[in-house]
């Protein structure tokens, strides 16, 4: 299997160096469907890389760089419309992925893109958490009342809810992950979450890539696969500044999570040449004790976190996706309640061929 | 609700750094809002009350104070006081003040 | 079917990969003089891949829709197959809006002539596109119908020279009053009703490269029988209407919001009331003559 060109100039920047035009219009391409673009020029200009390249491939990336610092912009306005919204009920809330990210501004803000903000609210104060930003102009989006059910009763949230007057989306989270096979004691989170003066929470350098990791690799959603492992790869590099490597492998298996930072140190490794310690690389230690299971991850794993771009992808992307949706799901909830649901999913598509991807048709936006 | 009240502050905050920028024009201002992104047409007394509350917390009796001596204007303080504070509810309808 | 076929529209670049056949001899036309020659296309940046193709086999036989696609990515429903054309410039349009934020956009006309340069914003239905037309007709050079491009570096208009669109009654009157220009065939039923498109003349496709300072902002509204009325406007109100339509003025943040008040500086901005094209004309003419 090829490397995709994106992928080899994440491993190795200077290589742009000799890239014709062609190569860069590839390049260029396989970033935007990855969700790449502004990560980037962040990391050609960290390189210092930046005069080499062309004004047309340029053009592309800086407009990639403005959507991406309108976002950071629109992470901070809503984090504070957040805060103001909880003011004086006691609610702490905690910035999950993207806009943990851009709010502390960590090397994994740089270009990062984000469709939604997640925050992180102790269960018990999820009502009033979901009263309060009601109040405030944050109103539900899933429409039908199987989905809201779904989401309360099997998932780590209420249903995504989007202000009336922004737009914004806001996933608020009880738990990190759902709610059943692999739920972690969010009281440990907590201890170690630091809070600013406005009351504004972001889990500690561990506990978020350790979020990041079992987002990525036991959750089965791909789509923003290789702009997550990117986000691993600069959180690892923070680790090995802050020379915390020890403190995070105790970590994991404090919260039950070695296997996916497993996964995150050998896949960040082997696809992006992340530097990690080399006990981080052994399977053994975090319970994978047949050799057949690590060839089949990798099998799978190598198969999907590429560009979704069709000069990048294997001609069994198609199963390997189809197959990790599985997992995700089996991760997620027990056989008993996945079935029904995944009956009813498919029921309703049947009825419904739109996908919310799809927008109609706007004459100019 | 703005309040004629000597104790309460008003206050345009900046968010991690984005703040509000002002610009004057004849009859009116415009006032970008680099918190929100959003761009706003004001009456000329919003224009010079706005960049004076940017990360500055004043009472009204302060800005109409500030008003009276910088501007010379020669009506009653009553009278510009409740013209500020026209201005500053429609500041805060815009979210662009708010009380502390 | 696979077209392969390469436009270069002011500082785009873009390749149109597959479109339908009976819509494909029109596109070439309106597009006539900015087809790129095969030898200069070679090993190019490309800078959108543009297909609007029917959605499936089946489809074909019933009720025959089109998709349109940048690259992978398909941002609307499809469309019926009719609309092939109106489709793929409304998704040019998108592509330039969602993905060039190298320049401010503003939803207006834009014309010149000589060292004048005109940004004309308006609502729908206030005639800007067939006075557009007309005043292309007249001489000027057309940089856009619908999309005026800034660029930050410098505050110059950039030109785009495509074609213009015309909805409902206006194509009577522009196909009337414009002869010699090449119309395409008419779309009925669009969600902006009948829609047909005017290439842009001769000149304003081979001056697209000459980028221009901004020194109008005019407010047309058309309004039958009434006499030309120009009346000045405050710039602030100005500069409030062409922000709030700019497609992308929040992705540009403050470097944005001062660009535009740079270009509402530069500009005398006017309200301008018209129902007989030979006034405009003289009008305009005059501002082009006052520089």
């Amino acid at each position: 299997m090829t490397t995709s060109m994106l992928i080899q100039v994440l491993r190795q920047p200077a290589i742009i160096r000799d890239f014709h035009l062609h190569d860069w219009d590839l390049l260029i391409r396989q970033a935007r469907s990855s969700g790449l673009l502004a990560r980037l020029f962040h990391v050609l200009e960290d390189e210092k890389l930046t005069t080499h390249i062309p004004l047309p491939a340029l053009n592309h990336l800086t407009s990639a760089c403005k959507q991406a610092q309108r976002q950071h912009q629109q992470v901070f306005w809503e984090t504070y419309q957040i805060q103001k919204a909880l003011q004086g009920t006691g609610v702490m809330p905690v910035l999950l992925k993207g806009a943990a990210y851009i709010y502390r501004n960590l090397p994994c803000a740089q270009g990062r893109t984000l469709s939604d903000i997640d925050i992180l609210v102790p269960k018990s104060d999820i009502k009033k958490t979901e009263m309060h930003l009601l109040m405030a102009g944050w109103i539900t989006t899933k429409a039908n009342d199987y989905d809201k059910m779904y989401y309360r009763e099997w998932t780590h949230e209420i249903p995504p809810i989007q202000h009336i007057k922004r737009g914004t989306v806001l996933d608020v989270h009880h738990n990190l992950f759902p709610v059943l096979n692999f739920c972690i004691n969010t009281d440990k989170l907590w201890r170690r979450a630091s809070f600013d003066e406005a009351g504004i929470g972001t889990l500690c350098l561990e506990d978020m890539l350790l979020h990041s990791a079992t987002h990525l690799f036991l959750e089965g959603d791909f789509e923003h696969g290789l702009r997550d492992l990117t986000d691993l790869d600069r959180l690892f590099l923070m680790v090995g500044e802050q020379r915390r490597w020890e403190a995070l492998k105790i970590r994991a298996f404090t919260l039950g999570l070695a296997l996916p930072l497993f996964y995150a140190a050998r896949y960040c490794h082997k696809i992006l040449g992340t530097f990690v310690p080399e006990n981080y690389l052994d399977a053994y230690e975090c319970g994978i004790r047949a050799t057949g299971k690590l060839q089949m991850m990798d099998w799978l794993f190598l198969k999907v976190l590429i560009p979704f771009h069709p000069s990048a992808t294997h001609p069994l992307h198609g199963v390997a996706i189809y197959i990790l949706y599985w997992r995700g799901h089996f991760n997620r909830m027990p056989l008993r309640i996945l079935l029904p649901h995944l009956a009813k999913k498919a029921l309703r598509s049947l009825f419904n061929n739109k996908t919310s991807a799809q927008k109609t048709l706007t004459p100019h936006a | 609700m703005p309040e004629k009240n000597n104790h309460i502050k008003y206050i345009s905050p900046s968010v991690k750094g984005f703040s509000v920028y002002v610009k004057e024009y004849d009859t009116s201002a415009v006032v970008y809002d680099g918190r929100s992104g959003d761009i706003h047409r004001v009456n000329p007394l919003c224009g010079l009350l706005l960049p004076l509350l940017i990360d500055q917390p004043m009472t009204i009796q302060d800005l109409t104070s500030i008003l009276i001596d910088q501007y010379e204007i020669d009506a009653k303080p009553d009278r510009v006081q409740d013209e500020v504070l026209a201005s500053l509810r429609y500041l805060q309808s815009l979210e662009l003040v708010e009380t502390i | 079917m696979e077209l392969n076929l390469h436009l270069r529209t002011g500082p785009f670049h873009i390749a149109i990969e597959e479109f339908e056949t009976p819509f494909v001899e029109d596109l070439q036309r309106l597009y006539h003089y900015q087809i790129a020659a095969s030898q200069a296309v070679k090993n190019a940046f490309i800078d959108f891949r543009i297909s609007v193709k029917a959605s499936s086999f089946l489809r074909r036989f019933y009720r025959p829709q089109v998709s349109f696609f940048c690259d992978t990515y398909q941002p609307f429903y499809p469309l019926p197959y009719s609309q092939t054309l109106p489709m793929f410039e409304w998704g040019f349009n998108w592509c330039i809006a969602t993905q060039a934020h190298q320049f401010l956009q503003f939803h207006a006309a834009g014309l010149a002539r000589d060292n004048v340069m005109v940004i004309m914003p308006a609502p729908p239905g206030s005639g800007k596109s067939t006075l557009t037309a007309a005043l292309m007709h007249h001489g000027w050079r057309l940089f856009s119908d619908e999309i005026v491009m800034i660029r930050p570096t410098d505050g110059h208009a950039v030109p785009l020279a495509r074609p213009i669109n015309l909805k409902n009654d206006s194509i009577d009157i522009a196909q009337n009053l414009f002869t010699g220009n090449y119309f395409s065939q008419r779309f009925q039923d669009t969600h902006k009703g009948t829609v047909a498109l005017m290439a842009p003349s001769r000149t304003s496709v081979d001056l697209v490269d000459r980028t221009q300072i901004p020194t109008h902002i005019v407010f047309p509204r058309y309004e039958a029988g009434a006499r030309l009325e120009v009346t000045s406007m405050p710039q602030a109100e100005a500069l409030m209407e062409l922000v709030t339509n700019s497609f992308n003025y929040h992705m540009l943040g403050e470097e944005g919001v001062k660009l535009a008040m740079d270009v509402v500086d530069g500009c005398e901005c006017m309200h301008l009331k018209y129902s007989d094209f030979d006034d405009v004309f003289c009008f305009f003419d005059s501002l082009a003559n006052a520089q």
